[in-house]
């Protein structure tokens, strides 16, 4: 199964949101990178079928997103950013209700659809807490979790390590690890870490346009001859010119800075493989500390 | 149902059950409605929702807009929309499967309601009768019409109004702008959209909602078919949200439907009002209709009548037959006239010297010989008395018979009245009861009643003899002015000097109103020196006082200035009181019976006062409001004041002459001032000469009026000789 997006457009009032998108995702996980305001989550929200595209084209499997959006639903499942259901529902009731709606109406073949699930997120020992009673990372299972009900063949995951401490974070990548052997599973991020473990295939996304798709060590490479350490004095940071500060720490010997430059900034510079987040922050090139030239 | 839908309803029932909005909500309108019913009368169960109504349904719409707002909406304030939208369930079964959830609404508000019913029933200590079965019931229907519209104002906004902060805001200016839709756009078509139903009609403890029963049925009928459309129009409009390149044609035929059958209903009910108004211009305009002038009882040739006996029978249902035999008197030859409302329909006509006759409008022409200058004539007639009357804003029966009984008055000229006489004055669109003299004076009645014995009539004469045989009936005689029949089924209750008549669950507790109600009339014989009569106290629905016009007598709680407005003399010699006045004043006579507290002691006798004071300063008329009397104002005034120092004493009594005189000073027509007169120069008469010479005005005023109207010229006459102490008679004939 594949998913292929045309020329997709998608416009708020004068704003446009998406522009030009055209992507072919085929089966495994595939990232979509980006800034705050990019346009990932409307374009996860597009294909989750929740909002409606301005123009272009959108075939999920067989299925056209505009003629046959209840066709698209049964393929899917979605955990969107900031999951969260119903506070006096328990786990389970949470998932068994997902359940019915996800067309699983006998009991006990739904009953052993959310046990499974609920092992899967390592939820089973509070399945009949209330879901008001969970912890941020808890929920997140939980979404997880009934996004895996039904097993569908497209998994739209967006944000979903947001506001987890580095532990979850772990625990829920390799988690999507495991389930994205057989399905194709959207990971939309802006946390670059997430992508690096786990995409065999990715996009950015900046400005509503696609500035890159291809694999994450592709990605890398852009930043390939670019990426300088060295480490200076506090006082001579300022002086550096023409380059993008990845990272500076507060050594003995001074500031350890890791920058972006088209050339060397200082004799002291030593040129440093790049990694995914430098590929990235070449690629879109913002929230950085610059200093101008 | 598919099963997604039935589970989604499942759940969502569950939710609300688990939403502690929805039990605060249910508490706060219980409270309210228990509030309202409390501050207010204590009223049978059929009076008791109809006057809460104005306040429980707004809130009751208010609180299930909110609720089902919030609850349709739930996905998106717990956060689970992204998922829930997402999922493969049809926009159908999500939309009507949320739909169906709210049915917990309206079963715990239905069980609430329900509940305060019997609740109700208890603490007003009411019977129960037919009417209250009807009341519940059609409460019950409110209550599910009311949620219901609730519920599809809320669907339509979900489908209509992405933002929900915005829908929470429009769906209370919806229920806002229902509620208050009658002030603007006229009670025509506001009617139609405000959520009120039985309270608009005045439903009556001994007539249940006769006859407004089809205008009833089709304003629910439109308030559900607007439920549905709001509906059908929700699930159209969250399609085209959700999935916008789908379209389902038959979603929009259901629209259509709706609103077809919507727009159905809405024209059976103004087709009924509009029959109505059809039905009421044509009775204006014959009823206005006479070549008598305004003020006059008899036109010119008109005859004096002597006696009546009447023979009134009915079998149930709409339709009556009378045969009235009448004593004419005429001072010149011609055709005599009499008036016989047009709905009559004159069977037979015979009498001495009779040769022809014609109904004619409201006019009973009658040629019979030419020297005959007393004779009797028998007029058998038959008909289904129905007579609208536009009380603003409202269209009312106020003479009518059926099924449950009815109401005839004199003023509609059920039997024949002398002379050609216009029934209603004033203008098409504002007519207004012709309130003159009937007769001149008070002749001979003699009443024969035929009717099914579970029915009692209550009339503005006395009963001479009951039932004996079934072909023979009930008998009243009596000299009066006019006769008026209530038929119902109706309860007596008496004690003391009290006898009070009409529907059951309203007369009973009237009890309590025996010892006020008894010091009341014994005052009055004090006060004047001679025996009152007690009549019968005839309790009539709250809508029919409305149309012959509340008498009130309407006292400034701090001023102590009152004005006296219209009085309902609707039995002649009897008292007439709303059903709702009388429960009242049986509430506070039992508070007062705890208390001994003197304001409450007014407070229950007031109405009853009302009554007394016509039956007393009145007369000789029966029918005749004794306001429109300068000099019997006058002495009503005094005798109020009276009243006031005898209940509460010398302090509240200087309070209450103080805003008399300060009403004496203000300026007004020759009429009024006469009476200011009157009250003046008895104050006065009193403070010189004691209690005793008022006792003997008073007194032989009251002996004059049971002859003749009492003028200021015979008045002074009494006065001069009370100031004189000298014993004096009136010729009544001077």
């Amino acid at each position: 199964m594949q998913v292929v997006i045309e020329s997709l457009y998608k416009q708020y009032g004068k704003v446009e949101a998406l522009r030009d998108v055209n992507l072919q995702i085929e089966s495994g996980m595939f990232g979509l990178l980006g800034p705050n305001g990019a346009g990932k989550t409307t374009l996860m929200r597009i294909l989750a079928t929740l909002i409606p595209k301005s123009a272009g084209k959108v075939r999920i499997g067989p299925y056209d997103l505009d003629t046959e959006p209840h066709k698209v639903r049964e393929l899917l499942g979605n955990l969107p950013q900031s999951f969260n259901t119903y506070r006096n529902f328990t786990a389970f009731e949470v998932l068994d209700y997902v359940a019915v709606l996800k067309g699983i109406t006998d009991t006990k073949a739904r009953r052993r659809a959310v046990d499974q699930v609920l092992e899967q997120v390592n939820l089973s020992r509070s399945a009949k807490a209330r879901v008001g009673t969970f912890s941020g990372g808890m929920k997140q299972r939980l979404g997880i979790a009934q996004a895996l009900l039904g097993n569908p063949k497209l998994l739209i995951v967006d944000e979903p390590t947001a506001g987890l401490d580095p532990e979850e974070r772990i625990r829920f990548r390799n988690l999507l690890g495991d389930i994205s052997r057989d399905r194709i599973v959207i990971l939309s991020t802006h946390v670059v870490a997430d992508i690096e473990s786990v995409c065999s295939a990715l996009a950015v996304l900046n400005r509503g346009r696609v500035v890159y798709t291809g694999t994450p060590e592709e990605l890398a490479r852009q930043a390939q001859g670019k990426v300088w350490s060295l480490t200076l004095p506090a006082g001579e940071v300022d002086r550096l010119r023409a380059v993008k500060i990845l990272a500076r720490r507060q050594t003995a010997e001074g500031v350890q800075i890791r920058c972006l430059a088209d050339q060397a900034p200082s004799n002291a510079a030593r040129q440093v493989a790049p990694s995914l987040e430098d590929g990235y922050m070449v690629t879109v090139g913002s929230g950085l500390e610059v200093v101008a030239s | 149902m598919d099963a997604k839908q039935a589970e989604i309803a499942r759940r969502e029932r569950s939710l609300y059950v688990r939403n502690f909005t929805l039990w605060l909500g249910l508490l706060i309108v219980l409270g309210i409605t228990l509030a309202v019913l409390a501050a207010h009368y204590p009223e049978p169960v059929e009076l008791l929702f109809t006057h809460g109504e104005y306040v429980t349904v707004p809130v009751l719409l208010l609180i299930t807009v909110l609720v089902t707002t919030t609850a349709l909406s739930r996905e998106t304030s717990e956060g689970f929309e992204g998922v829930f939208h997402a999922l493969p369930v049809r926009n159908t079964a999500l939309y009507w499967g949320k739909v169906r959830g709210t049915s917990v609404l309206i079963a715990v508000f239905l069980i609430a309601f329900a509940l305060m019913v019997p609740g109700a029933w208890i603490v007003s200590g009411a019977g129960w009768t037919g009417a209250a079965g009807s009341a519940a019931l059609m409460h019950v229907a409110q209550v599910v019409s009311s949620i219901l519209l609730a519920v599809g104002i809320a669907a339509f906004l979900r489908g209509a109004v992405p933002d929900f902060r915005v829908r929470v805001a429009l769906g209370v200016a919806v229920v806002v702008a229902l509620v208050l839709s009658p002030r603007f756009v006229g009670l025509r078509w506001g009617s139609i959209i405000a959520p009120f139903v039985a309270g608009m009609y005045g439903h009556s403890a001994l007539f249940g909602l006769f006859p407004w029963t089809a205008a009833v049925a089709w304003k629910l009928l439109v308030q559900l078919g607007l439920s549905f459309t709001l509906l059908a129009l929700g699930s159209l409009l969250y399609e085209r949200r959700r999935d916008p390149a789908q379209r389902t044609p038959r979603r929009f035929v259901v629209v259509v439907l709706c609103i077809s059958t919507t727009v159905l209903f809405a024209s059976c009910y103004l087709g009924y009002w509009h029959d109505i108004e059809g039905a009421l211009a044509r009775q204006v305009a014959l009823d206005a209709q006479s070549h008598a002038p305004v003020g006059v009882v008899a036109s010119e040739g008109s005859p004096e009548v002597s006696h009546y006996d009447l023979l009134v029978e009915w079998s149930g249902g709409h339709d009556l037959r009378v045969v009235a035999t009448v004593g004419l008197h005429r001072a010149r030859g011609g055709p005599i006239p009499l008036t016989l409302h047009h709905q009559w329909e004159v069977v037979s006509l015979s009498g001495e010297g009779v040769s022809a006759w014609r109904h004619e409008g409201n006019t009973l022409w009658i040629e019979a010989q030419e020297d005959l200058a007393d004779l009797d004539i028998t007029v058998e007639y038959v008909g289904s008395p129905l007579i609208w009357y536009r009380s603003v804003p409202y269209m009312i029966t106020i003479h009518f018979m059926g099924g449950e009984g009815g109401l005839l008055s004199p003023l509609m000229a059920w039997y024949p009245l002398p002379g050609e006489r216009p029934l209603l004055l004033g203008t098409p669109s504002q007519p207004q009861l012709n309130r003159e003299p009937l007769l001149e004076s008070p002749v001979p009645f003699r009443l024969e009643w035929r009717g099914p014995g579970e029915f009692t009539l209550a009339s503005s004469l006395t009963l001479v003899q009951e039932q004996q045989e079934p072909a023979k009936g009930r008998v009243y005689a009596g000299v009066a002015d006019g006769v008026a029949l209530l038929v119902g089924r109706m309860d007596r209750v008496a004690e003391a000097r009290l006898t009070v008549v009409g529907a059951p669950s309203v007369v009973h507790g009237a009890a309590a109103l025996a010892e006020p109600y008894t010091a009341l009339v014994t005052f009055y014989e004090e006060l004047l020196g001679r025996t009152v009569p007690s009549p019968s106290v005839v309790t009539v629905p709250n809508w029919i006082g409305r149309s012959y016009g509340t008498y009130r007598l309407v006292v400034g709680p701090v001023t102590g200035e009152s004005s006296l407005t219209l009085n309902m003399p609707l039995f002649g010699s009897q008292i007439a009181i709303t059903e709702s006045d009388l429960v009242h004043a049986a509430q506070q006579a039992r508070a007062w019976d705890g208390t001994r507290d003197g304001e409450r002691f007014m407070a229950a006798t007031e109405r009853l006062h009302d009554g007394l004071r016509q039956l007393i300063w009145g007369r000789p008329y029966g029918h005749r409001p004794f306001t429109e009397s300068p000099v019997a104002r006058g002495l009503a005034e005094f005798s109020r004041l009276a009243w006031i120092r005898f209940v509460l004493g010398d302090d509240a009594y200087e309070l209450a002459l103080s805003a008399a005189e300060r009403e004496m000073d203000r300026p007004k027509m020759a009429s009024a001032r006469v009476s200011d007169q009157v009250l003046r120069a008895l104050v006065d008469l009193e403070g010189s000469h004691g209690p005793e010479a008022v006792r003997q005005v008073l007194g032989l005023a009251y002996d004059h009026m049971s002859r003749s109207e009492l003028d200021f010229v015979h008045f002074e006459q009494l006065l001069a000789a009370a100031m004189m102490d000298e014993p004096f008679a009136l010729d009544p004939t001077s």
